[in-house]
């Protein structure tokens, strides 16, 4: 055999060799995410004779046309002032830069959409300007084939005063469109609930449609989640309890359910500040849903030591990162428990097992484990290879 | 031996595209670029000319002689449309000599009978005027104390005209001889 034959057959082990031990990549279509602007917002915006107290909007759909669903991070770039006319009545800074981008406000409103480390509105100068600012701002999840309408608002404050007068500002909004890491599997097993209908998993309507004879008024309401004997994770759909249906029906979906994951980011944390938690809602309702979150640390002996509550509207898929930064634990194992309500009577606890490491002790393991699978890989082919040319030379021998 | 060097710097390179390949996240993006606000301008000129202010002389006035019309073009030389107009007037006393009986800019004024008032073709005397002083007529003390604020503003690149004339009322007595005063009127276009 060539050379180049056991360079080939080496490689392509090695190739399947490490693949087998990463990400699976799905073998007939090569994942794709791929990002299409369009809608008045994505053509340059022109804007002039702005004075203090105006307005406006400029929507931007965007477009997720790949296969692969992703968050997009925002910032804005390339932000030029100039000093445009300077009429008598301009007061202030007269000189070059312009000064509209520190009184020019803008927010920005849509689906999904999410700020880290600064709130909206905000000057031009205040929003992140590169992807990895501190500050952020995001639309976290866009699913594959999926379309979000951004509208901007601009607004020029009635209190700006002469100071901007004549000037001229121009900027470029970015966005980055990136592949959300595939989720663990088996996501997390929802305990025990005392309330009937956690809503963990639930099948989509279309799998078992849920139908009801026509003679039903229309405005019949027919309960989204049948309470279920016992707390489970699935609740069954409310076609159970309703009559066997007749020659002509009609299909209804249930209004509000979820199916809820919750993953932490690290379960080894050097600081407790670090702790993030991604709760992950995928929602087959028909309505946008208002959802209390409560999230809780227990500490060894099952201690409640923080507690937190927040609240969001979930109209499709949602990923909601849950961080924080001012919390303060020390050195032990905890439970993160995530509590989700919903529909005023769906409840689900989630657990999550994690632990703060005294400082210099937590040991970058996972590194380690990658650094042996590689290390593996080469000695496996590079194993093949010698027995290869040493058959070879014993064949050139004889 | 060199082979085998070979071959096993071609497994790293593979090893390390592979495991780069597969740990990078798949990114897309886009920009929106090029896009502009420019602020408009408010540029008030009067009579064409830089400056808000316009003075009015009413020195050397005998018994009964006016002092206009005089008209004051206001341009709005901005981008931006004003849509209010302030007029505030104030005077200064400005006397001859010799002056025997001296009196104040207040009681000079008070005895300069405002004849013409207008503003964009419209009469401001009776709508805005009041007779503060409250002798009978309105002159220009009147004017000092009345609010002339919310005028109709003026358009982007558009002009209005201010005409104003004032006379010594003809019963001014002697003890006036010399007396006179300066009066400045100031606009401010709002938008």
């Amino acid at each position: 055999m060539k050379p180049v034959w056991f360079l080939s057959l080496a490689a392509a082990l090695g190739l399947a060799l490490f693949s087998s031990l990463s990400v699976p990549v799905a073998a007939e279509e090569p994942p794709t995410v791929d990002l299409v602007l369009g809608g008045t917002g994505a053509v340059p915006w022109a804007i002039g004779n702005v004075v203090p107290g105006d307005s406006g909007i400029s929507t931007v759909t965007l477009s997720n046309i790949g296969s692969q669903a992703g968050m997009v991070t925002i910032w804005i770039s390339n932000i030029s002032n100039t000093e445009g006319a300077n009429p008598e009545s301009e007061t202030g800074n007269t000189a070059e830069p312009g000064e509209l981008s520190a009184y020019l406000t803008l927010t920005a409103s849509g689906a999904n959409l999410s700020t880290v480390n600064f709130s909206l509105p905000a000057t031009i100068d205040d929003f992140p300007h590169n992807a990895s600012d501190t500050k952020h701002i995001y639309i976290n999840y866009l699913p594959a084939g999926g379309t979000i309408d951004l509208d901007w608002e601009w607004r020029l404050p009635p209190a700006t005063g002469n100071d901007v007068q004549g000037d001229i500002l121009s900027f470029t909004i970015n966005y980055m469109l990136e592949e959300l890491p595939p989720l663990p599997t088996p996501t997390p097993t929802p305990t025990a609930t005392p309330r009937p209908g956690g809503g963990g998993g639930y099948n989509p309507p279309e799998e078992t449609p849920i139908q009801i004879p026509t003679s039903t008024p229309a405005s019949t309401v027919i309960p989204a989640v049948t309470p279920a004997p016992t707390s489970t994770s699935t609740p069954s759909p409310a076609s159970t309890s309703t009559p066997a249906p007749t020659a002509t029906t009609t299909p209804i979906s249930p209004e509000q359910l979820f199916d809820i994951t919750v993953t932490l980011d690290d379960s080894v944390l050097e600081e407790s500040s670090d702790l993030t938690v991604r709760t992950r809602f995928e929602s087959f309702g028909t309505v946008p849903t208002w959802v209390d979150l409560t999230f809780i640390v227990l500490d060894e002996s099952g201690q409640e030591v923080y507690r937190t509550q927040d609240g969001i509207t979930v109209e499709t898929e949602f990923n909601y990162w849950k961080e924080f930064s001012g919390l303060k634990l020390v050195p032990g194992y905890y439970v993160m428990v995530v509590n989700t309500l919903y529909n005023d009577n769906v409840s689900d606890e989630f657990r999550q097992d994690f632990s703060v490491q005294a400082k210099g002790s937590a040991f970058p393991w996972y590194y380690v484990v990658a650094a042996l699978e590689v290390i593996g890989a080469a000695a496996l082919v590079f194993f093949i290879i010698f027995i290869m040319m040493r058959r070879r030379n014993r064949r050139s021998r004889t | 031996m060199k082979k085998i060097v070979v071959l096993s710097l071609a497994l790293v390179m593979v090893i390390g595209m592979a495991g780069a390949a597969t740990f990078a996240y798949l990114t897309d993006s886009e920009t929106s670029s090029g896009n502009q606000l420019a602020a408009g301008t408010l540029d008030l000129k009067t009579n064409d000319a830089d400056g808000v202010s316009r003075t009015l002389y009413a020195v050397n006035m005998s018994p009964g002689a006016t002092v206009g019309p005089s008209t004051i073009t206001l341009r709005n030389a901005g981008t931006a449309d004003g849509a209010t107009l302030d007029i505030v007037f104030s005077y200064a006393e400005s006397d001859g000599s010799p002056n025997t009986a001296d009196k104040t800019a207040d009681e000079t004024a008070a005895m300069m009978e405002v004849i013409t008032l207008d503003y964009g073709g419209s009469s401001l005397l009776s709508s805005n005027i009041s007779d503060v002083n409250v002798n009978g007529y309105k002159d220009v003390e009147d004017l000092k104390n009345s609010s002339l604020t919310g005028l109709s503003g003026i358009a982007a690149l558009s002009t209005k005209d201010f005409v104003i004339s004032v006379r010594l009322r003809s019963e001014t007595g002697n003890d006036f001889q010399a007396d006179g005063i300066t009066m400045t009127m100031t606009f401010t276009l709002k938008q």
